[in-house]
């Protein structure tokens, strides 16, 4: 439909750190939140994203230019998606994840989602605490009964390397 | 609220903020392999209960069908002990266990069946009528001890076969069909038929005793049925235990 109206439509979205970026709207309606937004004639001007800073924006914004110039072809899809992710650390895939989630984008959020369980899956539990910033709320006698009754899930488990 | 949402946001890391919103880690959760999972319950209580949640679970075992992960053999040598061979390529592992010695049974347990990830158990006693049965979930640990099969009406009835139905994607109970053998004025075998469900109780009679010509021992849980066959002839039968509501 958008060849219709000849010239492409650009959008202008801002993090909430008040970055501008523009992006095409064929593009950035892969969020759900942004077509609400262009269907209900809000997106006029600046549409503001008052739960993306500046850096994930970005990095969302190349994500929707991306996978949006690959053909109907869910093979190069997921592998565009792979690689998008391959160099992402554990705190930009949270970011990523916050991000996909307000913007309703759910091909990224799935992603990211299957990613961050592809880091997690051989670490340890300290590990997991520290980057959740999770409070280990057990007393030591009900640590040592669950980690007994569940011993053959700790092995294999990597040494933590914090990264 | 969007000076809220920016102090909060500072306060906390994304992570942080991840792990406070259960429906993103439920996400997370549904593509973490079993073993990472059962682990992760020590990460926090909260964890705990949600790797725990009913709901959880049916929906894992929707999007994630059981793969077979390995075989549990009987060792030849002492009958108690089981060898493990896993299935999967890139991981040899230790076996999840070498012996069933739940329950202070003092001949140990074997496994007769398995079933979508539960074990139907038995413990190896001699005699029918002192056996006790169990359903273990060898990845929770946990295990239940089924109720004892009182003989009907002061008729002796040998016990053929116990057989487990369960799939966890339609539903989080199990049922066990029992079938025992009753002798009849003519000397032909007929079977009568037992359920037993997790989820509403005891043993149930079910139907008239029954003629077949099948090994009752063997039976295998495949599309909402039990199936036996026989060991000579073609013939085989089933129990729908969608269509027998107990």
């Amino acid at each position: 439909m958008a060849a219709e109206t000849g010239t492409p439509t650009t959008l202008t979205l801002k993090s909430n750190d008040d970055e501008l970026f523009s992006v095409a709207e064929s593009a950035a309606i892969l969020s759900v939140t942004i077509r609400n937004m262009v269907e209900d004639g809000c997106a006029g001007g600046v549409i503001p994203l008052d739960n993306v800073d500046g850096k994930t924006l970005a990095s969302v914004i190349t994500y929707m230019n991306g996978i949006s110039a690959i053909p109907a072809d869910e093979e190069k899809k997921k592998s565009y998606r792979d690689k998008f992710l391959s160099d992402k650390d554990f705190e930009t895939l949270a970011d990523m994840v916050l991000a996909a989630n307000y913007l309703n984008m759910s091909c990224l959020m799935d992603a990211v989602s299957a990613k961050i369980a592809q880091v997690m899956e051989k670490k340890s539990v300290g590990w997991v605490r520290r980057k959740f910033g999770i409070e280990n709320d057990y007393t030591p006698e009900e640590e040592a009964a669950v980690k007994e009754e569940h011993k053959w899930t700790f092995e294999g488990v990597e040494t933590d390397d914090d990264n | 609220m969007k000076t809220n949402i920016k102090a909060f946001r500072r306060a906390h890391s994304s992570a942080q903020i991840v792990n406070s919103i259960d429906d993103l880690l439920i996400d997370i959760f549904l593509r973490l392999p079993i073993k990472s999972l059962v682990r992760f319950k020590l990460v926090s209580k909260r964890w705990h209960s949600l790797v725990t949640d009913p709901q959880f679970c049916l929906m894992r075992s929707n999007t994630n069908p059981n793969p077979a992960v390995g075989l549990f053999l009987l060792s030849p040598t002492d009958s108690i002990s089981y060898d493990y061979v896993s299935l999967s390529i890139n991981k040899s592992g230790n076996p999840p266990f070498r012996k069933l010695d739940f329950d202070d049974e003092p001949r140990g347990v074997r496994i007769l069946q398995s079933c979508n990830g539960l074990l139907l158990c038995c413990s190896n006693s001699a005699r029918d009528c002192n056996k006790r049965y169990y359903v273990y979930n060898p990845t929770t640990k946990n295990f239940s001890t089924l109720p004892k099969l009182n003989g009907v009406g002061g008729i002796s009835k040998r016990m053929c076969g116990m057989n487990l139905a369960f799939d966890p994607a339609k539903s989080p109970h199990y049922k066990v069909v029992c079938v025992r053998r009753l002798r009849s004025d003519s000397g032909e075998y007929r079977y009568q038929f037992a359920v037993y469900s997790s989820e509403k109780g005891p043993w149930r009679k079910w139907g008239d005793p029954y003629t077949a010509g099948v090994v009752f021992e063997t039976g295998v849980y495949w599309n909402g049925a039990i199936h036996w066959i026989s060991n000579g002839t073609t013939d085989s039968c089933y129990f729908d235990l969608e269509r027998h509501e107990t």
